[in-house]
């Protein structure tokens, strides 16, 4: 359904059949005024028709080559990103996490190697290896906690505190 | 850029296990004063004294123990530290040597001000030193050390 605009340029233009013309032009407000539009559009027309020729291009085929050439030149630059050379951000962080791993291989190495070599047959087990009591009155022994798993250093007549006396 | 991205991410987890490998390489030294009583009928130890409450029953003959104070410093090659210091009783501990299972710990053991003892004492990781303190009222102190 044409609204009344693009009938009425239809009708400028004669493009309207038989039927449709009729029930336009009777449904037109003013029927007169209509008519005198339509013959000025017709009469501009072909003034314009006449009058606006296209001007011809002394050299149509140089200046096409030149414009399409043009064109070709852009068209890589517009396709392809342009590349960055030297360190991205992700080459950047790989970099990072590579030699944050070589360091503290490196620090793992020096804190613990310079113990390290056949495996400690010991190692399960606390041992005091050597006790001195300051007063040659005082003993102190040392022996294994039974089970195995612990050590005891004990210190004979280490003292005596009173109950009254406060620890802490 | 998606292989690159993946690239990036291994390294950094790799970076950041073995950081966390180091940082798992410092350990501490739990040192814990405790009184020993005989008492009818006994009191269950606290919590934190559950795991040693049998051995410290079989080594020092005493039914109840009860927690005074405990304490964790870390430990390194070099470091030094007051445990527990308290009014009485004072334990200063260096640590001399380290190995990838034990520390070499220089002890000292001081009573009302004065040196009683001094030892040198091997720790394997979660493996405790009992040491037999002054006597206390009717109780026994007793300094229980163990690296964690």
């Amino acid at each position: 359904m044409k609204n009344f605009e693009e009938q009425y340029t239809a009708w400028l233009d004669g493009v309207l059949d038989g039927a449709e013309r009729t029930d336009f032009e009777a449904a037109l407000p003013n029927r007169e005024a209509a008519l005198r539009d339509a013959a000025e559009w017709k009469t501009m027309r072909g003034l314009l028709r006449e009058t606006l020729v296209p001007t011809a291009m002394p050299h149509p085929d140089f200046v096409n080559n030149q414009v399409l050439e043009a064109i070709r030149r852009d068209a890589p630059s517009r396709r392809e990103p342009a590349k960055i050379r030297g360190w991205q951000p992700v080459g950047f962080l790989a970099w990072t996490g590579a030699a944050l791993l070589v360091l503290a291989g490196a620090l793992s190495f020096l804190s613990l190697s310079p113990n390290e070599g056949a495996p400690d047959p010991d190692r399960f087990i606390s041992q005091v290896i050597a006790a001195h009591a300051t007063d040659p009155k005082l003993g102190a022994y040392a022996f294994a906690a039974p089970g195995g798993r612990g050590a005891v250093l004990w210190v004979n007549d280490a003292g005596y505190i009173p109950a009254n006396e406060k620890i802490k | 850029m998606t292989k690159r991205r993946r690239a990036t991410g291994w390294w950094m987890a790799l970076a950041l296990l073995a950081i966390t490998g180091c940082a798992r390489a410092e350990d501490s030294i739990w040192a814990a004063l405790v009184l020993g009583t005989n008492e009818h009928p006994p009191k269950p130890p606290p919590k934190e004294l559950a795991h040693y409450a049998a051995g410290l029953q079989t080594v020092f003959g005493y039914n109840t123990f009860y927690l005074l104070g405990d304490r964790s410093k870390k430990i390194r090659k070099g470091s030094e530290a007051w445990i527990v210091p308290t009014k009485q009783v004072f334990l200063k501990v260096r640590c001399l040597d380290r190995s990838v299972s034990s520390y070499t710990v220089h002890l000292e053991l001081y009573v009302k001000k004065q040196l009683v003892v001094t030892s040198e004492v091997k720790f394997a990781r979660n493996v405790p030193l009992y040491i037999r303190g002054p006597a206390w009222g009717r109780g026994r102190l007793v300094f229980i050390l163990e690296v964690r």
